[in-house]
């Protein structure tokens, strides 16, 4: 049996290394060109910035290291790496070189160390050069950037290193197992998207194919590849966590380049992959990724139509089979060839969607128990407008809140599923169970009056301190209110008034009692960044501050008519011209389709005196304004 | 000694060598001789150990070459389309060889390129084919190996050349005790350098005779009598191929040229010449004695 023991040669590591030496200078004035022109250019227009709105500077640091954690470095890092990465063990896909390599007097544990380390240390340099040139320019935008703080420097050249390392270590994994260089980059890509991919085949199967479960498949994407939170800047992630995810990843990786390596037979030149298996698996992989991916689309097409879903996905996954089978065989003959392989996939594919789409597990009718939960995520609900606004959520704690959000869930309407917005609940945070349900205005006001006076629930609906100190302290606030964004936003930049008004608005919460409030009609919303807030007529003082410190009156007088469109026809229905009655339906459109799906809405249209006439986004309902007797 | 045991080798679901054995005297030089494609690189391969053989082990005084970094020092081989880093000049390569392999020296570099018409300063990616092997011989050479492995290296060189590698090799041999295998699909190309010669078909060595030895038992005589000789008349005689025309018979024997030639004497010929054999005649008719058609094994 071949030995797997460790051996090491420093004669053969500087002697690849110094053949990587012109690789390393590319290498390096790459690195410079992607990182110094960058930062150049957003310091100045950080400088103009400046000089235009902010008395001083805060943040702007981020500016400077988001080029070395954002998207376009991180696909010029991927773009360098797989064109210099795929040097180190190029040589095993010529039958000169390899046997070259096979001649010299060293253990293959030895070539395959001392190919690693040079190849790692060569990417490398260039790294801890270009940290080094960087910081140089850094420190010279020491007062601009209000300061240096190099440990957070530091720590984002090291997120840099650990990227280099994990690709270089796939790059290393693919190298061993593949025959030529597109074989080597079809294993990475492979990898790279075998989580991602499986995951969103699997959770897009029960978004699509079920009513009321939902699976966030975004979610832990970070972890399982950690280079993915600098495509998606993902601020919330733990880079600790990330970074002992890389440093692991890249040691089975570079564990398993090595069994590869060993295992390998050095005349293996003019295949596609070193060893037979790994075509089979790439070839069921992409097999399934491919079918299940197209039945899904075809599904998502038709998920009114569940039968034509289903079959739809298993026609895809025929097609998908016979197709991918062709490419790989390289002759159409191959596309039913394997009839017993095209069976038996033929088998899973339909088993995998028909438990979501026959519910063979029952899980639609399964309700949740609030008694195993210690807590629910629930979509942000705190009017009955605020409901369709957005995908913000909210931990509730306290068992009467926890029993509430149950209730609810129970009486959610399945019927609904296809509206982008829906409520969402997910017990004890798992996103295996998170459920998804429309509700009525009802369902929704007997929540809100359950809860309101929860503590738990106050503390999650409550604007936190730093609310809008997302851009730092002195920038201008963005800041509106919601039923009057239709005659414009007020920003405001007198930090005085944002405290008061978080101040008062939480004392009015805290202070206001759910039996005293009709959740049905909010006042406002405060526009804070994360989600609006909604302000209801009871919160006096509230109300008060805003009317005096914010709000625009319309000017009423202006307006001759109004005219009322279909919002699904674009025709314009009713045509309102009693000054009163515009009054009152200008007092309460709103920028949201509320309880638009349960009654037709309309935009508005208006004509002033001068005849001039405006389109304007804004909705009103049929039900609300025959109630009012408008109609 | 070097052992080849029962050697089996395959590409894919192809099998190139099966049981293949060998012994190889050290201080010889083998002239491994099979048609293009009977498996000569591979089996050389397998020899320096870079190849792993499906079964079977090949045993360099009683140690195997398969991952023995010791051994595999003491190993050159030049192979049939030898390989260089592309921008490297012949100095240069010869610098990284120096490093990575212990045995080879800078002083015997010089000294065995000294006799090459080669410019070492220039790049080796410039170099024609049989620049290219010259290059690597000397290279080889340049390790003072105990094994040198030659594929195809004759292969594209002039007369010129050829002779001064046989030379170079010789010299070695002698002074070293170096052992040589050189692989041809070309007797004539190596018979005049081997020592014994080995003939590769159908997944193994069908045949391996010593040069000194074969030139020595294998004879060809014309012979004519007066009257027709019974059939039985040669049956003292190794026959390996008898053809007559007319009254002359042409006989190709094996055993002792002496003593062949005194028993056809005492069978009173009118006419007895010893006529030359070419190697590749030898083997001819040893490769027909055995059953093997041998057009089908040399080109």
């Amino acid at each position: 049996m071949t030995s797997l023991k460790f051996s090491y040669s420093l004669k053969l590591f500087k002697e690849s290394l110094k053949q990587s030496r012109h690789i390393m200078i590319m290498h390096t004035i790459l690195l410079l060109l992607a990182t110094i022109l960058p930062a150049q250019i957003a310091i100045a227009d950080l400088a103009e910035r400046i000089k235009e709105y902010y008395p001083t500077i805060l943040n702007m640091r981020a500016d400077y290291t988001y080029l070395i954690s954002g998207f376009s470095f991180f696909a010029m890092v991927v773009m360098h790496l797989a064109s210099f990465s795929t040097m180190s063990f190029s040589y095993l896909y010529n039958s000169r070189s390899a046997i070259f390599y096979g001649t010299l007097p060293y253990k293959k544990s030895t070539m395959f160390f001392a190919r690693y380390l040079s190849g790692i240390v060569s990417l490398l340099i260039p790294v801890i050069i270009c940290y080094i040139v960087n910081a140089f320019v850094f420190l010279g935008h020491n007062e601009l950037l209000g300061g240096v703080d190099f440990i957070w420097y530091t720590k984002n050249w090291m997120f840099v290193a650990l990227t280099y390392l994990l690709i270089y270590s796939l790059c290393t994994f693919a190298a061993n197992l593949s025959c030529n260089t597109f074989a080597q980059l079809i294993i990475m890509g492979a990898m790279i998207l075998l989580y991602p991919s499986v995951v969103f085949i699997l959770a897009e199967t029960v978004n699509v194919m079920m009513n009321t479960y939902m699976i966030d498949y975004s979610l832990n994407a970070f972890y399982i590849f950690p280079p993915f939170a600098a495509v998606f800047r993902a601020s919330d992630i733990n880079y600790t966590i990330t970074s002992i995810i890389a440093i692991i990843e890249s040691i089975a990786l570079t564990g398993l380049g090595y069994v590869g390596y060993i295992k390998r037979r050095t005349e293996k030149v003019n295949n596609f992959f070193a060893f037979s298996s790994v075509n089979s698996v790439l070839k069921y992989f992409i097999t399934f990724l491919c079918s299940a991916g197209f039945g899904l689309l075809l599904a998502a097409v038709n998920r009114s139509n569940k039968e034509i879903a289903y079959i739809g996905y298993i026609v895809f996954g025929f097609v998908g089979y016979a197709i991918i089978q062709m490419i790989f065989e390289k002759t159409p003959k191959a596309m039913f060839k394997n009839m017993k392989g095209l069976i038996i996939f033929l088998v899973i594919i339909s088993l995998l969607a028909s438990i979501p789409v026959f519910d063979i597990l029952k899980l639609e009718e399964k309700m949740p128990n609030p008694e195993k939960f210690e807590k629910v995520a629930i979509t942000k609900i705190d009017s009955v407008s605020s409901y369709w606004n957005g995908d913000t959520e909210i931990v509730l704690t306290q068992p009467e809140s926890i029993k509430a959000a149950c209730k609810l869930y129970a009486k959610g309407e399945q019927k609904l599923q296809n509206y982008g917005r829906r409520f969402r609940l997910t017990p004890n945070n798992s996103i295996f169970t998170r459920r998804t349900y429309a509700l009525s205005i009802e369902d929704i006001t007997e929540f809100l009056k359950s809860v309101y006076n929860n503590n738990d629930y106050k503390n999650a609906i409550k604007i936190q301190d730093d609310a809008f100190d997302r851009f730092g302290t002195d920038l201008r606030y963005r800041y509106y209110i919601n039923k009057n964004a239709f005659y414009g936003r007020k920003e405001v930049a007198d930090k005085e008034i944002i405290n008061k008004l978080v101040e008062t608005f939480n004392s009015d919460l805290i202070n206001t009692k759910a039996e005293d409030i009709d959740f049905t009609e909010a006042y406002a919303f405060i526009n804070i960044p994360g989600g609006d807030v909604a302000v209801f007529k009871e919160y006096k003082n509230t109300v008060e501050l805003l009317e005096k410190e914010f709000v625009v009156k319309p000017d009423y007088a202006s307006f001759k008519k109004i005219e009322l469109k279909s919002s699904t026809k674009d025709e314009v229905e009713h045509t309102i011209t009693d000054p009163e009655k515009i009054k009152f339906v200008l007092d309460n459109v709103t920028d949201y389709y509320h309880d638009a799906s349960y009654s037709k809405g309309y935009h508005i249209c208006y004509e002033t005196i001068d005849g001039q006439k405006v389109n304007h986004i804004a909705w009103v309902t049929e039900s609300f304004l025959k109630k009012h007797n408008i109609l | 000694m070097i052992s080849i045991k029962n050697v089996t080798h395959t590409y894919e679901k192809e099998t190139v060598l099966e049981n293949l054995c060998s012994e190889i005297k050290l201080g010889s030089i083998y002239g491994l001789i099979g048609s293009n494609g009977a498996g000569k690189s591979t089996l050389l391969n397998v020899i320096d150990g870079i190849f792993k053989p499906l079964s079977g082990e090949v045993l360099i005084d009683g140690i195997n070459t398969y991952e023995n970094p010791v051994l595999k020092d003491k190993i050159a081989y030049v192979p049939d389309d030898p390989f260089f880093f592309n921008s490297y000049s012949m100095d240069e390569m010869a610098k990284y060889l120096n490093q990575v392999f212990e045995s080879f020296t800078m002083e015997k570099y010089k000294e065995i390129k000294a006799h090459f018409p080669l410019e070492s300063s220039k790049k080796m990616n410039t170099f024609s084919k049989g620049m290219k092997r010259q290059a690597a011989i000397i290279f080889a050479l340049s390790q003072s190996p105990k094994l040198l492995l030659c594929d195809e290296c004759f292969d594209g060189l002039d007369p010129v050349i050829k002779q001064l590698v046989k030379r170079n090799i010789i010299a070695e041999v002698e002074k070293n005790n170096m052992t040589v295998i050189i692989s041809s699909h070309n007797l004539r190309e190596i018979e005049n350098l081997c020592d014994v010669i080995g003939i590769l078909h159908n997944k193994q060595i069908i045949l391996e005779r010593s040069i000194d030895d074969i030139k020595e038992v294998v004879n060809k005589f014309q012979v004519a009598f007066e009257n027709p000789l019974p059939d039985d008349a040669f049956s003292e005689i190794d026959i390996i191929s008898k053809q007559s025309k007319g009254s002359v018979t042409e006989l190709v024997t094996r055993g002792n040229k002496d003593l062949v030639k005194a028993k056809l004497n005492d069978l009173k010929p009118v006419i007895l010449d010893t006529l030359p054999l070419s190697l590749e005649d030898i083997f001819i008719y040893e490769m027909e004695a055995n059953g093997y058609d041998f057009s089908k094994i040399l080109v």
